[in-house]
C-alpha cells in the first residue's frame, strides 16, 4: 500500500490546549479520506499540519513517505489546500486571480479550468468580495482542480453550499479521484458527505482519532439485537464475548453485539426467543456507540 | 427513470447495495442482455459516489456474472446467464425461505397464506416491472445482442462482426438517481433501496 499521508504520535499544543492530541493516520494514496468530528474537535489544525504551514508541537507527518521539508515551495506545487476562508485577493476579479493561479501553478491546466468555470456558472469579470460566500468556495475549488495537486485538502469545504450545489462539488471531488488518482482529505461535519463520497474515514473528538477505517468494513460491523424473552436472559448470552451491552425494557432485551451476531442470535432462539433481527448500525449509530464506549460523553460528539 | 437507487446514509455497504440495484433491474427486464452500463468513472461522478466502491461493485457483479467487461469496449449486461456458485446460492435462498416460515409462523400466518402472499408480491413486483416508462431507455441504437441466444459461449458478449454501437461516446446512458439522505423511496423502487428507519 502506497500512502499519501501517514502521522505517528501527532501533537498540537496551543496555550496548555491540546488540539491535536497523539494522531497516528495512515491514508492511503489514490483514496477520498473523511476527517469527520464536531467543531473543535480538531480536523482543521490536523490538516494544517499535513500542509506544514503549522508545525507539530511533537510527533511526526509524512507526505508520500517524506518528513515535511522546511522549504516548502516544492511541496506546494503538488499539495492544495482549500479553506472556508483566505486564498482569495479580494480586490481582485475573478480572471485575474485565475490568470495569477495559473503563473503559480506549473501544472496549471487550461481546459480543466475553463470547463469548472462553464460547470460552476462563475462570473468571470465579478470582483471576488463581492461574491457569496458559496461562490468564493467554488471559486477555490476551481483553483485547487486547476492546478492539479496530487493532494487535495479540504477544510469544511461544503459549509454554506445549496444542496444542489453542494451535490456538484462532491461530484467534482469524486471525478478528481476516479480520473487523476488525486488523494482527497476531507474534514467535515457532515458525515454524510463522507459517507458518500469517502473510502476511508476517522472520527475526532477533543483532538483525538476515536475511530477510524474503511468505511463499507465499518458498516454493519457492530449489530443490534432485539428479542422477547418472558424467562429472562440466559446466563450464556449476557456473558457472551460478543456482546457489549444489554439493554432491558419489561420482556423486551436490546443486545449490542460486535462481529458476527449469528452464535448470538442462535443462542437467543434456542432459549425460546421469538424470531430477532439483527439490525446493523449505521455509520453514526456506530461512531455514537463507540464514543460511549470510548466513555465519551454523549454530549458534543453528535455527528451531523 | 430512477433504477439505480443508493443510501449513502443506510448500514448496508453502499456497493452491495450498488450490486444489488444492478441485479434487481435485470430481473425486472429493465437492464438487457448487451446493454451497455456507464463505467466506474462517469457512474461515481453521476451519483457523487466513491469511484473505490462502485468498482467493487462492478467486480463483485463481474464475479457473479451479471455484467462482463471487454476491454477497450465498456462494461455490458452479460450475455450469458452463467450462474457461478448456483449451489451454494440455491442452500441461501432455502434458508431465507426458512427463515420467513418462522417469521410467518409468529405473525399467525398459515402455510397456504404465506404461498398466496408471496405470489401476490411475485404479480405485483412483476406488474411494477412491466409498466409503461417502467424500463429506461438504455441504449440510443437497437442492440445486436437482443438477438435470440443463439451466439455459442464467447468470451466476449459481442456476436461478432457486429460491435456494440452503443459502446460509442454518442451513448446515452441509463439515468441514474438515488435517495439522498432522507427517505423518499419514490417510484415503487426497490431496486436496492435499503431504507433506513
Amino acid at each position: 500500500m502506497e500512502w499519501a499521508v501517514q502521522t505517528r504520535a501527532l501533537t498540537k499544543r496551543f496555550d496548555g490546549q491540546t488540539a491535536v492530541d497523539h494522531v497516528d493516520l495512515d491514508i492511503p494514496a489514490g483514496s477520498v479520506y473523511g476527517l469527520v468530528g464536531a467543531n473543535g474537535a480538531g480536523k482543521s489544525t490536523l490538516l494544517r499540519l499535513i500542509l506544514g504551514v503549522m508545525w507539530p508541537t511533537s510527533g511526526e507527518v509524512r507526505v508520500w513517505g517524506e518528513p515535511l521539508p522546511r522549504e516548502s515551495a516544492r511541496f506546494r506545487q503538488r499539495v492544495h489546500y482549500v479553506g472556508s476562508d483566505g486564498g482569495l485577493f479580494p480586490s481582485f476579479r475573478v480572471r485575474e486571480l485565475l490568470h495569477y493561479a495559473s503563473l503559480v501553478y506549473e501544472g496549471w491546466d487550461v481546459a480543466r479550468c475553463q470547463a469548472l468555470l462553464k460547470a460552476l456558472e462563475l462570473p468571470i469579470d465579478a470582483r471576488i468580495r463581492v461574491l457569496s460566500t458559496g461562490m468564493q468556495m467554488q471559486l477555490r475549488l476551481a483553483v485547487a482542480l486547476s492546478a492539479r495537486p496530487r493532494l487535495l485538502l479540504l477544510d469544511e469545504p461544503t459549509n454554506g453550499l445549496d444542496p444542489v450545489v453542494r451535490r456538484q462539488f462532491l461530484q467534482l471531488i469524486v471525478q478528481e479521484a476516479a480520473g487523476q488518482g488525486t488523494t482527497v482529505v476531507i474534514a467535515t461535519h457532515l458525515l454524510e458527505d463522507v459517507e458518500r463520497i469517502g473510502d476511508g474515514v476517522a472520527v475526532m473528538y477533543r483532538g483525538r482519532v476515536v475511530a477510524s477505517g474503511v468505511i463499507d468494513d465499518l458498516r454493519g460491523r457492530v449489530h443490534r439485537l432485539q428479542a422477547a424473552l418472558p424467562s429472562g436472559l440466559p446466563r450464556e448470552v449476557e456473558a457472551h464475548p460478543a456482546v457489549t451491552r444489554v439493554e432491558r425494557q419489561g420482556q423486551v432485551f436490546t443486545l449490542t453485539v460486535e462481529g458476527d451476531p449469528a452464535p448470538v442470535q442462535a443462542l437467543l432462539h434456542s432459549a425460546g426467543a421469538s424470531l430477532v433481527e439483527p439490525i446493523p448500525l449505521d455509520l453514526s449509530d456506530l461512531f455514537r456507540y463507540l464514543l460511549e464506549k470510548e466513555g465519551y460523553s454523549r454530549e458534543g460528539v453528535l455527528l451531523s | 427513470m430512477k433504477w439505480l437507487q443508493v443510501n449513502p446514509r443506510s448500514a448496508v455497504p453502499v456497493y452491495q447495495q450498488v450490486v444489488d440495484g444492478v441485479k434487481a433491474a435485470v430481473a425486472k427486464g429493465w437492464l438487457r442482455p448487451g446493454d451497455r452500463l456507464p463505467s466506474v468513472r462517469e457512474l461515481s461522478t453521476e451519483m457523487a459516489i466513491n469511484h473505490n466502491t462502485i468498482a467493487k461493485a462492478y467486480q463483485e457483479l463481474e464475479r457473479e456474472r451479471v455484467i462482463e467487461v471487454v476491454r477497450g469496449r465498456g462494461t455490458f449486461i452479460a450475455l450469458e446467464p452463467a450462474v457461478p456458485n448456483r449451489e451454494e446460492r440455491m442452500a441461501e435462498l432455502r434458508e431465507q425461505m426458512r427463515r420467513m416460515l418462522v417469521e410467518a409462523h409468529h405473525l399467525r400466518v398459515s402455510e397456504d397464506e404465506l404461498l398466496d402472499m408471496f405470489r401476490d408480491v411475485a404479480r405485483q413486483w412483476r406488474l411494477q416491472a412491466e409498466q409503461p416508462g417502467g424500463r429506461p431507455s438504455v441504449e440510443a441504437a437497437p442492440n445486436p445482442a437482443h438477438a435470440p441466444p443463439s451466439v455459442q459461449p464467447e468470451p466476449l458478449p459481442v456476436p461478432e462482426g457486429e460491435p456494440p454501437r452503443v459502446a460509442g461516446r454518442g451513448a446515452r446512458h441509463v439515468q441514474m438517481s438515488e435517495t439522498g439522505g432522507t427517505k423518499d423511496g419514490v417510484g415503487g423502487s426497490d431496486a436496492g433501496v435499503d431504507e433506513t428507519v
